[in-house]
């Protein structure tokens, strides 16, 4: 299988958005890499808590094959990868999932990006709430 | 699976979602084809494996997706 002979590269041009059980995903593509994005931390628990019952190892294998890797983003940082020039995760392997590589600093990255979210979430409300209260007693002026 | 396989024998064996992967992607490199899919508000309940007992997961798919050979740098 990992004979050149056998292997013909393949280039994917993907624009796709996919919703699994109601949770969205944007496929997109850059030659021989495709992209599988999510918008937040909690969209990729959501959708990996029951992660599918699927061998991964010959998707891996066809996709080293094809000279093509799948990567899985949050927030446009790349925090999972299959395929072609993607080493697998000891980490991951200890917990049944392989042959994937996971991107610590991606992952961790993404979550950095969700909590600077989640705060300028809150500070907007405030900054609303404070501008509704004042104007409400500016009224009583 | 070995390599002397017909790739058309192999897709109508096909059980599991890797196994139809492999098998399109024999059949798309063993003639040089091009293969593009367009998908305009599809929805599909996907089994995991084969049989009756098989969970489903409902699919919304819309866009498309090419799949050309490209030459080896």
């Amino acid at each position: 299988m990992s004979d050149d002979r056998a292997t013909v590269p393949l280039t994917v041009d993907a624009d796709l958005d996919v919703e699994v059980d109601g949770h969205p995903i944007r496929v997109t593509s850059s030659e021989d890499r495709v992209f599988l994005e999510l918008g937040s931390v909690p969209a990729l628990v959501r959708t990996f808590r029951r992660p599918p019952a699927v061998d991964l190892r010959p998707i891996d294998a066809t996709l080293r094959r094809a000279d093509l890797a799948v990567e899985l983003r949050v927030r446009h940082r790349t925090v999972a990868a299959l395929g072609a020039d993607t080493r697998p995760s000891s980490l991951l392997r200890r917990a049944g999932v392989e042959p994937v590589e996971l991107r610590l600093t991606g992952l961790v990255s993404a979550i950095g990006a969700e909590l600077a979210s989640a705060v300028g979430r809150v500070r907007r409300g405030i900054r609303g709430l404070r501008r509704r209260t004042e104007s409400h007693w500016r009224v009583f002026d | 699976m070995a390599e002397s396989e017909d790739p058309s024998e192999r897709i109508d064996e096909t059980k599991t979602w890797p196994e139809l992967a492999i098998g399109l992607y024999d059949r798309l490199t063993g003639r040089g084809a091009e293969i593009h899919y367009e998908f305009e508000d599809m929805t599909v309940d996907v089994p995991s494996k084969v049989g009756e007992d098989a969970d489903t997961a409902q699919w919304h798919l819309d866009g498309k997706v090419v799949i050309t050979t490209r030459e080896r740098e």
